[in-house]
């Protein structure tokens, strides 16, 4: 008898042991989070292309002791050289014994962007043009082998601050983002307030996002907005939330 | 932590059964006369008269069965789940198919580690030939964290059929130590793999303690998972 009993009860031991994992149970706002940080990330990418470019107009345009600070601040290790007579800058990076390895072609049509000037930046795909007082950057970029930036934007103001040290531009548009994997992903971002970026961060900012796998068809939108520290709102769904990259 | 101490708390119920059943089979009094060393000698053989007793019989036994429950074992495991499912890891999160990841939620996982069912013939003394059944499986389904729609189910099983090989190395009245291997094949079933493979388990030191019925602890490697325990039955098909 006492024997059945243990067995019976090593029995109902062994079973209680069969869960091996909790499981991932999630929440669908987990989704929004996913969505955000996708477009958090592209929005960056854009926003640090825009600051590569604009930096080398601050850095040509403005005086020379700020010229030097910007140099310092932002193109250390850089070289930067304007050829008036081909209307080309050339950007490269200078190693420590001094030699240059140039990676990246600006064609201008012989103004800088401040004079109104239309800048293309060879092998990028990107254009800066003026008309009429209103600068455009549209962009069509690969950013990896996988995924592809088109964007149309209409930069609103950009400059140096000298006393935080950072580049600052404020734009809004549209921003198209591609990713081509086995499916592909689609991120539609539609700029509602202007976008504003500061210090290597977005610090304000209104977003209609709308996001798409093209295996499942589903359409997932975004609302997102950014506060000046950075941090993000965002409803999806009838859920809100807050976070912060 | 948990899923450790739970194997453990298992273990040590499986052991519990095998001193209950040593306990019964030493209450037999010849068994205890040969345990204490009253019949070793001619002496003692001249002085106690000789008893029969149907243990003479018992410690003959042909036929022998047994069932075991091994604790998971890192081939088994990963025979069954591939490891990394059981964790519950995530193994990639760049985006944008981390939100894909994120749109399917999974339950808990539970999961039957190897159930054993084994059949030995005594060759001769001490030799065991047979054959050795497993069983484990995992079950956990996924569902739409948005809707809550169940979507699929995760479920795998491993069926296992082998032929076993067992000798014992130590040989007491109630106590046995041994060893075996077993080859054979494996069915893995799932969703979206499956197939028959050749599987092994080997036993690396066993220990049974009983006679007719017995309980056994084992260590090893292969299907049967890493520490094994269970009970078995040592019979004759007549008289």
């Amino acid at each position: 008898m006492k024997r059945t009993i243990f067995f019976c009860i090593s029995t109902l031991l062994l079973l209680t042991s069969c869960k091996v994992g909790n499981g991932e149970q999630r929440e669908p706002i987990e989704v929004g989070h996913g969505i955000v940080h996708w477009t958090e990330e592209n929005l960056m990418k854009v926003s640090n292309m825009l600051e590569s470019i604009f930096i080398i107009d601050l850095y040509l345009t403005t005086d020379p002791a700020l010229r030097e600070e910007i140099f310092d601040e932002r193109l250390k290790n850089s070289v930067v050289e304007y050829d008036t007579t081909t209307n080309t800058i050339m950007e490269g990076y200078r190693y420590v014994d001094g030699t240059v390895d140039y990676y990246r072609t600006i064609a201008t049509d012989g103004l800088l962007l401040s004079e109104g000037g239309t800048w293309r930046v060879n092998g990028q795909g990107t254009t800066i043009t003026s008309d009429g007082g209103v600068m455009t950057a549209t962009i069509n970029t690969r950013i990896d082998d996988n995924s592809q930036v088109d964007a149309k934007l209409r930069i609103e103001e950009y400059g140096y601050d000298k006393e935080k040290g950072a580049f600052d531009v404020k734009y809004d548009g549209d921003i198209y983002i591609v990713e081509q994997r086995e499916y592909t992903y689609t991120l539609s971002i539609d700029v509602v307030k202007s976008i504003e970026y500061t210090e290597g961060r977005i610090v304000g900012g209104e977003l209609d996002v709308e996001y798409n796998y093209s295996a499942t068809e589903h359409i997932d939108k975004v609302y997102m907005t950014y506060d000046k520290d950075g941090r993000i709102s965002f409803s999806y769904r009838g859920y809100t939330n807050t976070t912060q990259y | 932590m948990a899923r450790k101490l739970r194997y453990i708390v298992a273990v040590v119920a499986m052991l519990c059964t095998t001193p209950l059943v040593a306990q019964e089979v030493i209450s037999d009094e010849l068994i205890y006369d040969r345990i204490s060393g009253f019949m070793t000698t001619a002496d003692s053989y001249d002085i106690m008269p000789v008893r029969k007793s149907k243990n003479i019989k018992e410690i003959r036994h042909r036929h022998n069965i047994r069932l075991g429950y091994g604790a998971p074992g890192l081939f088994s495991e990963f025979m069954l789940d591939n490891i990394g499912m059981a964790c519950d890891c995530a193994l990639h999160f760049d985006y944008p198919s981390a939100i894909e990841h994120r749109r399917h939620s999974t339950s808990p996982r539970r999961q039957l580690s190897t159930l054993s069912l084994q059949y030995s013939y005594c060759i001769k003394p001490g030799f065991w030939l047979g054959a050795k059944g497993t069983y484990a499986g995992v079950w956990q389904y996924t569902y739409d964290t948005i809707t809550g729609k169940r979507l699929y189910d995760n479920n795998a099983h491993n069926i296992a059929l082998m032929l076993d090989a067992q000798i014992a190395w130590l040989r007491r009245d109630i106590v046995e130590m041994y060893s075996s291997l077993s080859l054979g094949l494996m069915a893995h079933i799932e969703r979206a793999n499956g197939g028959l493979t050749p599987m092994f388990d080997a036993v690396f030191v066993g220990l049974s303690v009983g006679r007719k019925c017995y309980g056994f602890v084992e260590v090893g490697a292969g299907i049967g998972g890493s520490v094994r325990g269970g009970i078995g039955i040592r019979f004759n098909s007549k008289n």
